[in-house]
């Protein structure tokens, strides 16, 4: 866990700016999206992304993201490779559709949630 | 499904429930397996919604009768791209009910498609969900089996941890080669 640990803090430097701020096109390349994806997830324009990537405006739902894939990485090892092959894998607990199409959709808190339930048990 | 006070009446006086002594498996990503039993769950965040529990509500614990049902559980949720721990539980339990019997679901005035719904993508708490929460508060009910919703099927148990109670109902795990060990309560 801890190697996982220091995996995960230098994959973490990987996608903020030099003043610390995530940056959403960074970001997008680690998860493996298109930059129009992480434009939908921030319901904003993919032009306005690349102008300012790092925007103050999205660092509540970047760190949100962010978040998500750090507990990922844990579940997985250190494995960012897994946590991002998870976010595309179709779930039946969530109606046969990819984690990554709820986050698109807005639904972040349901992937949340999901990922919560992993520690009471895995239960469809 | 009875709701409120009826609910709490059926289930003390009116709906048939019975021990089971048997060994039941729990499937767990292995990042948690050494928390066996899931004690450190809740203690950095409110406890996560399930079938048989709302988020922050009761804390329930999710096995399955046999490890083939835990692994069909854990890919149903996403859980198998991850590597995963199947652990062994031993399962004593004075009072629980089954949701296969269609006599409880009358009890309950349950209907079998209450049963299905998925309450990940519910905006209101699920019927099972409250039932869940009835049993914890009602005092009376420690487990509820019901059917698996994989393609697999199966028989899983929700174990209602607050109505556990020492020297009469437990969840052991004791395993020698790998000394993971851990009781409730």
């Amino acid at each position: 866990m801890q190697h996982a640990r220091q995996t995960l803090g230098a994959s973490l430097r990987k996608f903020t700016d030099g003043l610390g701020r995530y940056d959403a096109v960074k970001l997008a390349q680690a998860l493996d999206w298109e930059q129009r994806e992480i434009a939908r997830f921030l319901d904003k324009d993919p032009s306005a992304i690349s102008k300012n990537p790092a925007s103050p405006g999205y660092q509540e739902p970047l760190a949100r993201l962010v978040a998500l894939f750090e507990r990922l990485i844990e579940l997985s090892g250190g494995d960012g490779a897994a946590a991002v092959a998870w976010m595309r894998t179709p779930i039946l607990a969530l109606d046969n559709a990819s984690p990554k199409e709820f986050l698109l959709a807005g639904e972040l808190e349901v992937i949340e949630n999901l990922v919560g339930e992993y520690e009471s048990g895995f239960a469809l | 499904m009875l709701t409120g006070p009826p609910l709490l009446e059926a289930l003390t006086h009116r709906v048939t429930s019975r021990p089971v002594p048997a060994m039941f498996f729990r499937g767990t990503p292995l990042a948690y397996a050494a928390d066996p039993l899931g004690r450190n769950r809740g203690r950095s965040s409110p406890i996560a919604a399930g079938r048989f529990n709302l988020l922050g509500g009761t804390r329930v614990l999710y096995l399955g009768e046999t490890h083939q049902t835990c692994a069909a559980e854990s890919q149903a949720v996403g859980g198998a791209s991850f590597a995963i721990a199947i652990i062994p539980v031993q399962v004593r339990l004075q009072a629980v009910i089954d949701l296969r019997d269609a006599e409880t679901l009358d009890v309950l005035e349950l209907e079998p498609r209450e049963l299905a719904l998925n309450f990940r993508l519910s905006r209101q708490p699920t019927p099972t969900q409250l039932l869940g929460e009835a049993c914890a508060e009602c005092g009376a009910i420690d487990g509820i089996f019901y059917a698996s919703l994989t393609p697999a099927g199966g028989l899983c148990l929700a174990v209602l941890e607050s109505n556990l109670r020492a020297g009469v109902t437990s969840l052991v795990v004791s395993d020698l080669r790998t000394k993971l060990a851990d009781q409730l309560p």
